[in-house]
């Protein structure tokens, strides 16, 4: 049986609001398996992103527990989420979140750099030749189209080699074409890498090109269906 | 240092975001760093010059001749000696005359250093001398060559002694403390002044007995000044004479120039305040470009810790670079600094110490540390879930520590500048009391201005409600703006119409020259010289100098001394029978019939000041010879009524036997400016005087002016160079402020532009934005300038205030223009990005 990479165990998550206690999520339990692409799918305000931080180690939950690899990311403070996610994870943003001053180059190198990798830059180059941006290494993110920009996200992501990649509605702020076109890039790259891919999307298409479905809405996991 | 930090940083400066931050640090260290390289500068060159300042190891000085025991001492110990005597006398060659410094010298001086002459007005070849002229010589200052028209081997007259002028004087070791207001410098032999006849009891003559030896004869000496000094305290022998010695003639120069220095670096403070206010504006903005950038990274997986560490290691970066930056810039301009000064000092000046570049290099690192940390101290904090909900609050510092943390900065820095906290306090206080006031007028024109705006036309309304809406913003640039404006305008103002003002405020009658030093058996004979030139005099004066030495038979302890500027030193004594125009008695009553024993009237503020009142018996000392007398008056004097006025005056007869001086102010025909100093031009009655009654001196008023006039462009020039550098921070603040509602004026025009609105009513709103701002700060500096020199005017030149047109024509004038040009340079991307892409930059 192949071995789980990310679990989450009785998961909730609440916030105390000016009256209240909003309850965004409510005792989700989930199981991803190492290598599997996984769509989290729901209703806008169903709880989606706040899963996806939770998972991928960027919030705590207020009950439950969270396992990545053998980690339980619950267990540890953010210090050590810290240093699990610069060893496990990597990301994709709906806003592609590049960092306007620096090239294409730079902003593909720059995760790398910063965990001490020798080979950034070659590794960098090599990936963004391989999402078709190899002319376009000295460009700023402001003289790149909405897809360009999302494919120096990709490259950035994947170059770090990571175990788990999360990627918040990746076609999110694309057209149609362009998001069909980035998200055959991101499968494609996820095959070549072997990468767990964790996605949050309103784009049933996208969604159903994954190995996994998982179905929430207002807080609560309503059914997980595996291809 | 990880080089992904500095890559990054480049990156932020290539990409604009730390252009303010670094001009502001720049700014604040190259005012501190300019300013303190100058006064240390000027501070070196006078130190140095002390220690051949003495011409000797000991030097005692007197306004009386030196008392025999104290030679007799010096004589015992086998001390070599020497004999000066410095007063001002007026010297002639031909038909020209100058108010010299005369020194008379014996054959021994120097005793320490050597005088340096020349004989060759060019070049000429030096020659050193460690003795002074012989009798019959005189040895003169270059300038006095070109003053008087003459050349080695001419004779000049000084008081009715002929001398044949043998040697320049290219320098001397006893100069003095640099300051060359002063005459130009005639030495001669000590042995001629008898014949000279310029010494009489009563003249103002400053006696020095220099001394030089061995070690251990010196060090007695010392010891044995030291106990006679005690024992003067507790006798009633009056102290005449001062030791002075390397040590404490530095240590007077030193309290004098840190007093000098602090000053300067006080108006600095001003330029560092704003800057440093520019660097938290602009760092808070700096601070949520990198928020996303955090974020990011966090979420990568870099740790709280090591984004600390990088932050700690850009901000040591940007505070190094800039403070370098600062300091070279400091340094060129501290050259224009020394360049207004030149005229007033007369030193060698050494390379500067240390301190400048330590005060610079602090100043640099505490700025970053009390303006830009704090605003972007929360960023290591921020929460990597960021990446997803860019709603999430962030901790940034709340703005009232901020605050703190910036105050405290500025006080750590005042009182390092300072070396008092009581300064540094009262100059913060009295700062932030100046801002509040600022902010508070400031904020009622704009209140003012909100009603306006309703019911003029669109672009006008949009943009006076800009002003309103933001007035948080608008308030700093305000207050920023209309302060530096404010002091620049109280500088030039001074330099460019007060004493003007003065000048054509004082009456018709005010007399042109003064006439003094005129011995008794000369003055029937000046007096009929004066009235066949048709000169109208004030009454004349009997004069003797002396000063208080007990009230009541209790002696005036130092303290006591110090509390009043009569009693600390010597000053004029007068007798007569009238009460002198421009007094009036305000206690007690003048003499309408001879009192029955010695009597006095004294001017009311140093009554004042020493507490004394009708009735109270004085006792003087003239010359060394006590006077006792009893307050009968005290009277109220006007100062500028440029008439001979007395602390003290006697009812005739106490002073006779004194041998005083006369003295009285002459009112002559205007005379020609052209070409001062050549005695064809001048009153024809002062030529006839000064050949006539060589030991006589005449000064005119308008020299005395043009002296004051000549010091205050300078002491405002220096001042109006680093106020310059604080209007640049200013216009900092400006550009900051901008800086923080920058995204939302760039969405707000974005969509009003989208909405239909032409590019020209985006930059209509903008220039009467920036317009009103200039002229409502240009508005409160002119309204504080003028009531600064309101003030000046009343209290300082005890003169009828005027209004200065001009000074609001150029306060609102400068106001609207530099606001609206910077204003509007800022503020160009949100004229000219089209509208979606500033849209989507924003997103």
């Amino acid at each position: 049986m192949t071995q789980s990479i990310l679990r989450a165990q009785g998961v909730s998550k609440r916030v105390r609001t000016a009256d209240h206690d909003l309850t965004i999520l409510d005792d989700v339990s989930l199981d991803i398996k190492l290598g599997q692409s996984v769509a989290i799918i729901g209703p806008s305000g169903a709880g989606k992103s706040t899963l996806l931080g939770l998972l991928a180690g960027l919030d705590t939950p207020t009950d439950g527990e969270i396992w990545m690899g053998e980690h339980q990311i619950t267990a540890t403070n953010e210090e050590g989420r810290a240093a699990i996610r610069a060893k496990m994870v990597g990301f994709v943003f709906q806003t592609f979140q590049l960092l306007g001053s620096l090239t294409a180059l730079e902003n593909v190198s720059l995760p790398m750099e910063l965990s001490g990798q020798r080979d950034a830059r070659q590794r960098a180059t090599e990936y963004l030749a391989k999402v078709g941006l190899a002319e376009r290494l000295s460009h700023y993110p402001k003289q790149l189209s909405g897809g360009e920009q999302q494919r120096v996200a990709l490259a950035r992501a994947f170059a770090c080699s990571p175990k788990i990649l999360f990627a918040d509605e990746p076609t999110g702020n694309l057209d149609q074409a362009t998001g069909l076109k980035i998200s055959d890039l991101l499968f494609d790259l996820n095959r070549q890498s072997d990468t767990t891919l964790v996605l949050v999307t309103h784009e049933q298409r996208l969604a159903e090109r994954c190995e996994s479905i998982i179905t929430i809405d207002d807080g609560r996991l309503l059914s997980q269906v595996t291809s | 240092m990880n080089f992904i930090d500095v890559k990054l940083l480049w990156r932020d400066w290539k990409g604009g975001q730390l252009n303010l931050v670094v001009s502001a640090l720049v700014l604040a260290v190259m005012v501190v760093t300019a300013v303190s390289l100058f006064a240390d500068r000027v501070e070196r060159g006078l130190n140095q010059q002390i220690t051949s300042f003495l011409a000797s190891d000991l030097t005692l000085r007197g306004g009386i001749e030196i008392s025999d025991d104290y030679r007799a001492k010096a004589q015992e110990l086998n001390l070599q000696t020497a004999d000066l005597a410095l007063f001002r006398s007026m010297v002639f060659a031909g038909d020209n005359n100058h108010l010299a410094s005369v020194k008379a010298v014996s054959n021994a001086y120097p005793l320490r250093g050597e005088v340096e002459l020349s004989d060759d007005l060019e070049i000429g070849k030096l020659s050193n001398h460690t003795n002074g002229p012989a009798s019959g010589e005189a040895w003169v200052e270059a300038r006095l060559f070109n003053l008087l028209d003459i050349k080695i081997g001419d004779k000049i007259e000084v008081g009715y002694l002929k001398l044949t002028v043998t040697h320049l004087i290219v320098n001397e070791p006893d100069r003095g403390t640099g300051f060359t207001a002063a005459g130009a410098r005639v030495m001669m032999s000590i042995d001629d002044l008898p014949a000279s006849q310029l010494v009489r009891p009563g003249s103002r003559i400053g006696y020095r007995f220099l001394m030089s030896g061995d070690d251990r004869s010196i060090e007695t000496y010392k010891k044995w000044y030291q106990k006679r000094e005690d024992a003067l305290k507790n006798s009633s022998e009056l102290k005449h004479f001062r030791l002075v010695t390397p040590e404490n003639a530095e240590e007077q120069l030193a309290d004098a120039m840190q007093r000098g220095r602090a000053f300067l670096l006080l108006s600095g403070t001003i330029g560092v305040l704003l800057a440093g206010l520019a660097m938290a504006l602009a760092s808070q903005r700096y601070a949520s470009r990198l928020t996303d950038q955090v974020a990011l990274m966090k979420a990568w997986g870099q740790s709280t810790g090591s984004i600390r560490r990088s932050q700690f290691v850009r901000l040591f970066i940007i505070a190094s670079v800039s403070t370098i930056l600062g300091m070279l810039l400091g340094w060129l301009s501290h050259y224009m600094l020394l360049e207004v000064a030149k005229g007033v000092l007369n030193v060698e000046l050494p390379l500067p110490g240390a301190r400048p570049w330590i005060v610079a290099v602090v100043t640099g690192f505490v700025c970053v540390l009390g303006f830009a940390l704090p605003a972007l101290w929360h960023l290591p904090t921020i929460e990597p879930l960021r990446v997803l909900r860019r709603d999430l609050p962030d901790s940034l510092l709340g703005q009232g520590r901020r605050l703190a943390i910036g105050v405290v900065s500025l006080l750590v820095l005042t009182y390092w500048y300072s070396e008092s906290l009581i300064t540094s306090l009262l100059f913060l206080g009295a700062l932030f009391a100046l801002f509040a006031v600022c902010a508070l007028v400031a904020l009622q024109f704009l209140k003012l201005v909100q009603n306006l705006g309703s019911w003029r036309g669109s672009f006008v309304r949009l943009g006076l409600a800009n002003l309103w809406r933001r007035r948080g913003q608008t308030l700093v640039q305000l207050v920023g703006f209309s302060t530096t404006l404010m002091l620049l305008l109280v500088v030039t103002g001074l330099r460019t119409n007060l004493i003007a003002e003065w000048e054509a405020q004082l009456p018709e009658d005010t007399p042109s020259h003064f006439l003094y030093n005129v011995a008794d058996r000369e003055v029937d004979a000046v007096k009929q010289v004066l009235a066949d030139s048709n000169v109208t005099t004030t009454p004349w004066f009997p004069m003797v100098r002396g000063r208080l030495v007990a009230i009541n038979g209790e002696a005036i302890t130092r303290e006591r001394m110090s509390q009043s500027d009569g009693l600390s030193r010597e000053v004029n004594f007068t007798q007569t029978v009238d009460l002198p125009t421009s007094n009036e008695i305000v206690d007690g009553q003048w003499w309408s019939s001879p009192p029955a024993g010695l009597e006095f009237s004294m001017e009311e503020q140093v009554a004042t000041e020493i507490g004394v009142g009708i009735g109270d018996e004085i006792e003087f000392s003239v010359g060394g010879i006590k006077i006792t007398a009893t307050l009968a008056s005290i009277r109220s004097v006007d100062w500028q009524s440029m008439n001979p006025n007395f602390y003290v005056v006697f009812y005739p007869g106490a002073l006779d036997r004194y041998a005083p001086n006369w003295v009285t102010a002459v009112r002559a025909a205007k005379s020609t400016n052209v070409n001062r100093g050549a005695l064809a031009k001048q009153a024809p009655f002062v030529s006839k005087m000064v050949q006539l009654y060589p030991t006589a001196v005449v000064l005119e008023l308008g020299d005395v002016i043009a002296r004051i006039r000549d010091v205050i462009n300078r002491v405002t020039q220096g001042l109006e160079l680093i106020l310059f550098l604080v209007l640049i921070c200013g216009a900092l603040v400006l550009f900051a402020a901008i800086g923080v509602s920058y995204d939302e004026r760039l969405r707000e025009n974005a969509i009003l532009r989208t909405l239909g609105s032409s590019k020209k009513i985006i930059i209509g709103a903008l220039a009467v934005e920036f317009a009103m701002l200039g002229a409502i700060a240009g508005l409160i500096a002119s309204m504080g300038a003028e009531a600064i020199l309101f003030f000046v005017q009343k209290n300082v030149f005890d003169m009828v205030a005027q209004w200065h047109p001009s000074l609001w024509f150029v306060g609102i004038g400068s106001g609207v223009v530099l606001i609206t040009v910077l204003g509007l340079a800022r503020s160009r991307d949100i004229i000219t990005v089209p509208p979606l892409q500033s849209l989507r930059q924003i997103t």
